[in-house]
C-alpha cells in the first residue's frame, strides 16, 4: 500500500477476524507461505530500503521506462 | 460453482451495461470460447488440483526448501529466452538461493520490449515443476517403476546396441527436437551420424518443412527474410494461414505499430475468422487447401492491370513468363469456383497490395501443412516477387516459425535429409563435416550399414510409424524400424494417431526423453521395453537459440535441473559413452564430469556452418549482445553506439566469416541496398548459372559497393583467382584451402573453406559469398515446377478432382507414399465437413508442458470443436454439447461443440494442443503418478488423416474431412 | 499527487491473456480466483473486440460504498484496497462493482465464499509494505518497489496501460492522434466519470444493444 498516514485506513484487524484469515485464501494462502522470501526489494532504482518511508508510486527509472516503451 | 454463482448476481445494478455484459460473457450469458469452457471444467480441474498441488510452491527436488530462501539473500537477475514460440522474447528471472522467485519484463530486448503473451508471462511456473517427470522410469508389466539413471542408460543402451547388431543402425529412429538449443541440436545430429543413421528428424518436418524447401528453392535460404521488427516499416500486411494474435502474440506489437503508424492495411486470408482477422481491415475467407488458386487469383488482377514491378522482375526474377501462363488460367470466375472468394474482393486486395509497397507477406502452418505445401509457399514467394517486395526493408516473406528453436534445429540439420547447414548427405557433405569433426571420413562411414544408406535420405518423422508398420520389402532400408527415441517431441502433433498407436505397440523399444511424460507415455498399450527419461528444459541449462528472424540469442541458466532431470547434452554424453562413440563425438569438446561444455560445441559449429553464415556468432559475441540489449534500435535492430555498434541484434545469419571478422549479421536477406560487409546480400546462386540458354544470374542488380555490376555465381577459389582477389588471402588461409582442395584448389568454395579466408576476401571486396542470382519462379527439380493447385486428398469438391487431381502414388523417403489411391476414394458423402486445426494462445505444441502449468491450464480446460451454426443446426447439435468428430479414416474424438461463426459453413476447427484422451477414453490413470498434465483432452490428430507433401513429407493436417454427431 | 489508473486500449488488445498469467505469476493467485481477466465481445464475428478487465480503482468506488464492514480504503493515489482481516465475504461489493472485479476463493455450502480477493494495482494492502504478511494476503507490492502492475508491464501489445493518469492519458492520446480516431479506452468513463468517457461508454452500450 501507500503512505498510510494519508489514507482512510480502516480499523486494525480484530482478533475474531483472524479466525477467518486461515480459511481466507485457502490453498493459495498456504501455498504462499511456502514461498517465504518473496518479500523482495526489487531492482528498480530508488526502491527505498526502509519500507516505512515508502510513498507507493513514484516515477522511478523503471516506471519511466514503462511509459517510454508504451509510447512505442 | 463459484463463478457460475456470482455470475447470476452479475446481472444486477450496473453503471455500464456493456461492460457488465462482457463480464457476464464469462458466465455464458453470451458465448465466447473461454466462457463456454468454464463450468464443469473448473470443478474438475480445481478439485484435482486441490488434491495434488500446493499452490505457489517454488519447489526444488532436493535442495533448498522455502525456509532456506530466507529474506536478505542476494537476488540475481538472469536473462534467457522464452521457450515457447519463435518470436524470441527475453525472459528476466529473479533468482534467490537457486530458487526462481520472480519474473520481470525484459524491457531492454529490442524484440519484445518487455512484452509477453500468456505463456511467456507464466514461464516461472516451470520452476515449480509440479507435473514434471521426476526420475527415470520404466514400464514393468504395465506399471511405471522408478529406476536410477545408471540403470536406465545401461538397459536402454544395451537394448539399442542389440537392435543395432541385429537389424542395423537404421532400425533405430532418433527423433530430436525444436526445443534443443543450437548446441544440443548440432550435437544431436552429430550423435545420430556417429550412431550410423539418417533416421533422425524433428518437428520442423511437420511445421515448416515445406517453407524451408519451397523458399530455399526460390531464392536460396529457407527462412524468414526480414524480422518481426522490420514489419514496422511495412506499408501493407498480408497474412495467409497465420494467426499471429494467438500463435505469435508479441509479433502483434510490431504488426499493430505498422497498422497504426503507417496506416498499413492489414489483410488476413484464412478459412477461419481468427483473432488476427478481428484486427484486420480486410478478411478473406477461403476454402482450406486452395491457397495456390487464391494467390494466383490476386496475381491475375495485378498482371491484368500491369501493377507488377517490371524492372525488378527483369533484373532479379527468373521464369516469370511461366507464371504468367499459369496465372492466366485463374480468372476471377475460376478463382471463385475453386476458393469461394469473389473476384471483386480479390481485385480490391490486389490494388491494395500494389498501391502500398513495400508490403510484407506472412504465413504459417495454414499454408504449409498440405500435400501441396511446397506449391503454396512458392506461390506466396512469387506474389512478393511480382510486387518487388523481396530484399527490401518493410517487405519480405516473413515466415513465423513455431518453436523457440525450430529455426536453429533446422539449420543444424536435425533432419533426415541433411547434415548441419543444409550441406545435404552427399559424399562431399560428409567429407566436409568429417574435416570439421577432425575424424577420418572412413571412420564415420564405418558407422553406417553402407555408403548408399549413408547418403540416402532417411525416414521423416511424419512417416516413422509407416517405417514400423510397412512390410519390410516395401521399405528402402534393410529392416523396418524397431526402436523409437522421442527426444522432445509430442506424438499428438502428428496425424493418424490410431496408426501411430499400433506402431508404438509393435516396436521392440520405445524411449521418451522429455521434461514431461508426453502423450507417448499413455497412448499405447505397451507393457514393457518402454522407458521415460527426465530431461531438463532450456531454463535449466544455457546456450544459444535462433529466433524466427535468424537472430541468435544466448540464454543463461536460470535454475538447476529439477528433480533428477538431466540436460540433453549430458544425456547424449551418457549414451555416447555407452555406445563407445564418446571419444569421437567429443573430440574437440571438453566434458566436465558428464556435461559437455556448451561453448566448445558453439565454437565447433562456428568452424563448420559456412553455408549459412553461422560462423561469426561466437559465444563471446552473443553474450555481449544479450548484455547490451538496450543499445539496439527497436526498429532496425542495429546497435547505436556501445560495444556492438553497427551490428544487428543477435547477429542474424548470415553472419559471414570468422567471429574476428566482425560481420554485423544480416537483418534482411537479399537486401542490395547495403554492402555485404554491412549486412547486404543478393539471391543465392544455388541452381547453376543458366538453364536452356537463359541466365539464372541477376542482371544489373547487385549489392551496394559490388565490384561486379551484374550477377555472378557462388564464390570459389577459382573465382577469386580470376578476379585477382586471391592475393588478399593470408598464408594461413591459403594453406587451409590448399589442404582441402589438393589438386583442385579452384573448387574450394565459400562453403568448404574452413579457414574462412574465401568469405573474408569475398566480403572485403564487396562480393556476396553465395553469389548474385535471380530468384526462381520455376523449381524444375520439383514435382510441380510452377506451383499449381491440386485438390486435397480428402476433398468435398469431387467436381474439381478431374481438373485438379493429386499426384500418382509414388515411393519417396524410403517409403511408399500414396496420393491418387487416397483421393480416388470418394468419402465426401459420409464425411461432408472439412476439418482443419490450429493453435490457442495459452498452449503450445502437443501441450504437455503448457497444460501442466496451472496458470495457463485454468484458461482452457476443455478440448472443443468449432462448428458453424448452420452445420450445428442441421445436425441438431447445441453449443457446449459433447459430440463425436469422426475423421475420414475413422479415428474419432469426443469433444465439446462450440457453435460459432468463426468457422464458415462446412468447416470445423479443432486446436491441436490437447492430449491424454483417446477415442472417448480418459487415459489419466496411465501417466506416471503425479506427472499427468492438469488438463487432458482428445488429441485432434486422432481424427486427422493421410496426406504428405510431394517434396518434404509434410503432413496434411489443415484440410481433411470429418463428420460430427451428437454423443 | 499522481492518480493511478488502468486503461485498456481495445484497438491493441488481442486477448492473449498475458495480463492474466502475469497477475497469477506475480501474486501467486490460486486457481479459481481471477483478479484480472480478458473478456470478448462478438466472439468470432466481425466487430470482435477484447478488453482486459480488473478492478479499475474507481474514483467513487461503489464497492467501498456498499461494504457493511467498511473494509475498503482508497489511497491518496486513488488505489482502492481492502483489509482481508475485516472482510466477511458477504459479496455485496461484487454486486456493486460494474466490472465484476471482486473474487472469492471458495464456493462452499450455504453461500460461504471466503474473503474477497481483487486486484490491488500491485500495491499490497494494509500490512507493512513488502512484508511477508502483505504478500501472503494481497500479493506483491510493486508500487512500493518503484514499479507498476505487472499485467500492464508485460502486456504483449502495450494495450494495457497503468500508472499516473496524466501519463496514461497522454500515451493514449498520442495513439489516438496517430490513428486518426479513438475508440478504445474501455470503461474509462465509467470508472473515472470523465465527461466524454461516460458518453462514449453509453454510445457503445447502445451500439451493442442493436
Amino acid at each position: 500500500m501507500t503512505d498510510r498516514t494519508k489514507t482512510d485506513k480502516p480499523n486494525s484487524a480484530l482478533a475474531r477476524r483472524d479466525l477467518f484469515r486461515v480459511a481466507g485464501l485457502g490453498v493459495g494462502a498456504l501455498g504462499a507461505v511456502a514461498v517465504g522470501a518473496v518479500a523482495v526489494t526489487g531492482p528498480a532504482e530508488a526502491a527505498p530500503a526502509d519500507s516505512t518511508t515508502t510513498t507507493g508510486y513514484r516515477e522511478t527509472d523503471h516506471v519511466r521506462k514503462v511509459y517510454e516503451l508504451s509510447r512505442f | 460453482m463459484l463463478i457460475k454463482k456470482s455470475a447470476v448476481a452479475a446481472g444486477g445494478r450496473h453503471l455500464s451495461r456493456s461492460l457488465s455484459q462482457t463480464v457476464g460473457a464469462v458466465t455464458g450469458a453470451t458465448v465466447d470460447r473461454r466462457a463456454f469452457l468454464r463450468g464443469s471444467g473448473l470443478a474438475a480441474g480445481g478439485a484435482a488440483l486441490a488434491a495434488t498441488m500446493p499452490f505457489g510452491m517454488v519447489k526444488k527436488a532436493d535442495a533448498a526448501g522455502p525456509a532456506t530462501a530466507a529474506a536478505g539473500a542476494p537476488i540475481k537477475q538472469l536473462k534467457t529466452i522464452c521457450t515457447h514460440c519463435s518470436v524470441g522474447c527475453t525472459v528476466v528471472a529473479e533468482v534467490q538461493n537457486g530458487v526462481w522467485i520472480g519474473q520481470e519484463p525484459g524491457f531492454d530486448s529490442p524484440i519484445n520490449l518487455g512484452a509477453h503473451c500468456a505463456k511467456g508471462a507464466a514461464v516461472r511456473e516451470h520452476a515449480h515443476g509440479e507435473r514434471r517427470l521426476r526420475y527415470p522410469m520404466k514400464m514393468v508389466n504395465g506399471v511405471w517403476t522408478r529406476l536410477s539413471w545408471d540403470q536406465a542408460i545401461q538397459e536402454v543402451g544395451d537394448k539399442l546396441l542389440e537392435i543395432r547388431q541385429k537389424s542395423g543402425p537404421d532400425a533405430v529412429f532418433w527423433l530430436g527436437s525444436a526445443k534443443h538449443s543450437n548446441e544440443q541440436a548440432y550435437l544431436f545430429r552429430k550423435f545420430a551420424a556417429l550412431w550410423g543413421t539418417n533416421n533422425v528428424d524433428h518437428q520442423a518436418r511437420i511445421c515448416h518443412s515445406t517453407t524451408v524447401a519451397g523458399v530455399a528453392n526460390v531464392w536460396g535460404y529457407g527462412a524468414m527474410t526480414n524480422s518481426y521488427n522490420d514489419i514496422q516499416k511495412s506499408k501493407a500486411l498480408f497474412f495467409i494461414g497465420s494467426n499471429a494474435a494467438e500463435a505469435h502474440p508479441v509479433s502483434m506489437l510490431h504488426i499493430l505499430k505498422a497498422k497504426e503508424q503507417n496506416n498499413a492495411p492489414l489483410i488476413v486470408a484464412d478459412p477461419r475468422f481468427t483473432r488476427t482477422a478481428a484486427k484486420a481491415d480486410e478478411y478473406i475467407r477461403f476454402r482450406p487447401g486452395t491457397d495456390v488458386g487464391l494467390i494466383w487469383g490476386i496475381l491475375w488482377h495485378i498482371l491484368e492491370n500491369g501493377w507488377e514491378d517490371k524492372d525488378y522482375i527483369a533484373k532479379r526474377v527468373y521464369g516469370f513468363d511461366d507464371i504468367r501462363a499459369e496465372v492466366a488460367k485463374w480468372t476471377p470466375a475460376e478463382v471463385e469456383r475453386v476458393t469461394g472468394v469473389p473476384g471483386s474482393q480479390l481485385k480490391r486486395v490486389a490494388r491494395t497490395l500494389a498501391s502500398n509497397r513495400p508490403g510484407t507477406l506472412v504465413w504459417c502452418m495454414g499454408g504449409t501443412q498440405h500435400h501441396i505445401g511446397n506449391n503454396n509457399t512458392r506461390a506466396y514467394c512469387v506474389l512478393q516477387l511480382a510486387l518487388g517486395n523481396i530484399g527490401v526493408s518493410g517487405g519480405g516473406t516473413n515466415i513465423f516459425r513455431g518453436h523457440d528453436n525450430v529455426q536453429g534445429a533446422t539449420d543444424f540439420g536435425v533432419t533426415s535429409d541433411s547434415l548441419p547447414g543444409y550441406y545435404g548427405l552427399a559424399d562431399g557433405a560428409w567429407k566436409h563435416w568429417a574435416r570439421v569433426w577432425e575424424l577420418p571420413y572412413e571412420s564415420v562411414l564405418a558407422r553406417f550399414a553402407s555408403k548408399e544408406l549413408m547418403e540416402k535420405t532417411g525416414i521423416p518423422v511424419s512417416r516413422w510409424y509407416d517405417g514400423v508398420l510397412e512390410a519390410k520389402e516395401n521399405i528402402d532400408q534393410p529392416e523396418s524400424l524397431k526402436a523409437m527415441v522421442f527426444w522432445g517431441h509430442a506424438p499428438n502433433s502428428q496425424v493418424r494417431l490410431p496408426e501411430m498407436k499400433k506402431a508404438m505397440e509393435k516396436l521392440e523399444l520405445l524411449v521418451v526423453v522429455d521434461p514431461y511424460p508426453t502423450m507417448t507415455a499413455v497412448l499405447s498399450d505397451r507393457k514393457d521395453n518402454f522407458y521415460l527419461l527426465p530431461a531438463a528444459t532450456q531454463f535449466e541449462t544455457y546456450g544459444s537459440r535462433t529466433a524466427s528472424n535468424r537472430s541468435v540469442q544466448w540464454g543463461e541458466k536460470i535454475i538447476e535441473p529439477l528433480f533428477e532431470a538431466k540436460t540433453d547434452h549430458e544425456i547424449m554424453y551418457l549414451f555416447a559413452k555407452k555406445f563407445g562413440i564418446d571419444k569421437d563425438l567429443f573430440k574437440n569438446i571438453k566434458v566436465n564430469g558428464n556435461e559437455p561444455l556448451i561453448e566448445d560445441i558453439t565454437r565447433e559449429w562456428n568452424r563448420g556452418m559456412w553455408s549459412v553464415g553461422y560462423t561469426g556468432q561466437s559465444p563471446e559475441r552473443m553474450k555481449l549482445h544479450m548484455q547490451h540489449q538496450a543499445t539496439f534500435d527497436k526498429t532496425t535492430l542495429r546497435a547505436v553506439g556501445g560495444p556492438c555498434d553497427g551490428e544487428f541484434f543477435g547477429l542474424p545469419w548470415p553472419c559471414w566469416g570468422t567471429p574476428e571478422m566482425k560481420h554485423p549479421g544480416s537483418a534482411n536477406l537479399y537486401d542490395t541496398s547495403l554492402p555485404v560487409a554491412e549486412g547486404g546480400g543478393a539471391f543465392r546462386a544455388r541452381f547453376g548459372v543458366e538453364r536452356n540458354g537463359v541466365t539464372l544470374l541477376a542482371e544489373g542488380s547487385y549489392p551496394e559497393g559490388s565490384p561486379i555490376k551484374d550477377g555472378y555465381p557462388e564464390v570459389t577459389m577459382a573465382m577469386l583467382q580470376k578476379l585477382g582477389f586471391d592475393k588478399d588471402l593470408t598464408a594461413e588461409e591459403l594453406a587451409v584451402i590448399q589442404k582441402i582442395g589438393g589438386e583442385k584448389i579452384g573448387a574450394v568454395s565459400w562453403t568448404t573453406d574452413l579457414s574462412g579466408g574465401i568469405q573474408r576476401v569475398a566480403v572485403k571486396n564487396g562480393l556476396n559469398p553465395p553469389g548474385n542470382a535471380k530468384a526462381r519462379c520455376v523449381a524444375w527439380n520439383f514435382p510441380d515446377p510452377v506451383p499449381i493447385h491440386r485438390e486435397p486428398l480428402y476433398t468435398p469438391r469431387r467436381d474439381l478432382v478431374a481438373s485438379y487431381p493429386t499426384y500418382k502414388d509414388t515411393k519417396s523417403w524410403r517409403l511408399p507414399t500414396l496420393y491418387k489411391s487416397i483421393q480416388d476414394r470418394d468419402v465426401s458423402k459420409e464425411y461432408p465437413i472439412i476439418l482443419t486445426s490450429g493453435r490457442l494462445v495459452e498452449y503450445e505444441g502437443g501441450g504437455d508442458e503448457t497444460r501442466s502449468n496451472p496458470w495457463l491450464a485454468e484458461l482452457q480446460q476443455d478440448m472443443f470443436v468449432e462448428m458453424n451454426p448452420f452445420d450445428a443446426n442441421n445436425a441438431g447439435i447445441k453449443d457446449g454439447q459433447m459430440v463425436w468428430v469422426e475423421g475420414a479414416e475413422k479415428g474419432r474424438v469426443k469433444v465439446k461443440a462450440m457453435v460459432t461463426e468463426r468457422v464458415g459453413r462446412g468447416v470445423a476447427f479443432m486446436p491441436f494442443h490437447f492430449g491424454g484422451w483417446y477415442q472417448g477414453q480418459d487415459l489419466r490413470s496411465k501417466y506416471p503418478k503425479g506427472a499427468d498434465p492438469i488438463v487432458l483432452g482428445e488429441a485432434a490428430n486422432t481424427a486427422t488423416t493421410y496426406g504428405y507433401d510431394s517434396v518434404t513429407q509434410m503432413q496434411e493436417t489443415k484440410t481433411t474431412l470429418c463428420r460430427i454427431a451428437a454423443v | 499527487m499522481a492518480r493511478m489508473k488502468f486503461l485498456c486500449d481495445a484497438e491493441r488488445c488481442i486477448e492473449c491473456n498475458a495480463c492474466v498469467t502475469a497477475c497469477k505469476n506475480e501474486n501467486e493467485v490460486p486457481w479459481g480466483v481471477n483478479r484480472r481477466r480478458v473478456v470478448t465481445i462478438n466472439d468470432g464475428k466481425p466487430g470482435e473486440r477484447t478488453i482486459s478487465v480488473a478492478c479499475m480503482h474507481c474514483s467513487d468506488a461503489p464497492c467501498k460504498a456498499v461494504c457493511p464492514v467498511d473494509c475498503f480504503y482508497q489511497t491518496d493515489q486513488g488505489v482502492v484496497l481492502h483489509n482481508k482481516d475485516l472482510c466477511i465475504g458477504c459479496g455485496y461489493c461484487f454486486y456493486a462493482c460494474p466490472f465484476g472485479a471482486p473474487q472469492y476463493p471458495q464456493a462452499g455450502n450455504f453461500g460461504t465464499r471466503g474473503k474477497m480477493d481483487k486486484c490491488t494495482f500491485c500495491s499490497g494492502g494494509p500490512e507493512e509494505d513488502m512484508s511477508e504478511a502483505e504478500f501472503k494476503k494481497y500479493g506483491r507490492n510493486r508500487l512500493a518497489e518503484g514499479k507498476l502492475p505487472l499485467c500492464a508491464e508485460m502486456c504483449s501489445t502495450k494495450a494495457l496501460l497503468a500508472g499516473d493518469a496524466d501519463k496514461v492519458s497522454d500515451i493514449y492520446r498520442e495513439r489516438v492522434v496517430a490513428r486518426g480516431f479513438g475508440s478504445g479506452a474501455w470503461g474509462w468513463g465509467t470508472a473515472y466519470q470523465t465527461k466524454n468517457g461516460q458518453e462514449r461508454d453509453q454510445l457503445r452500450e447502445r451500439k451493442q444493444g442493436q
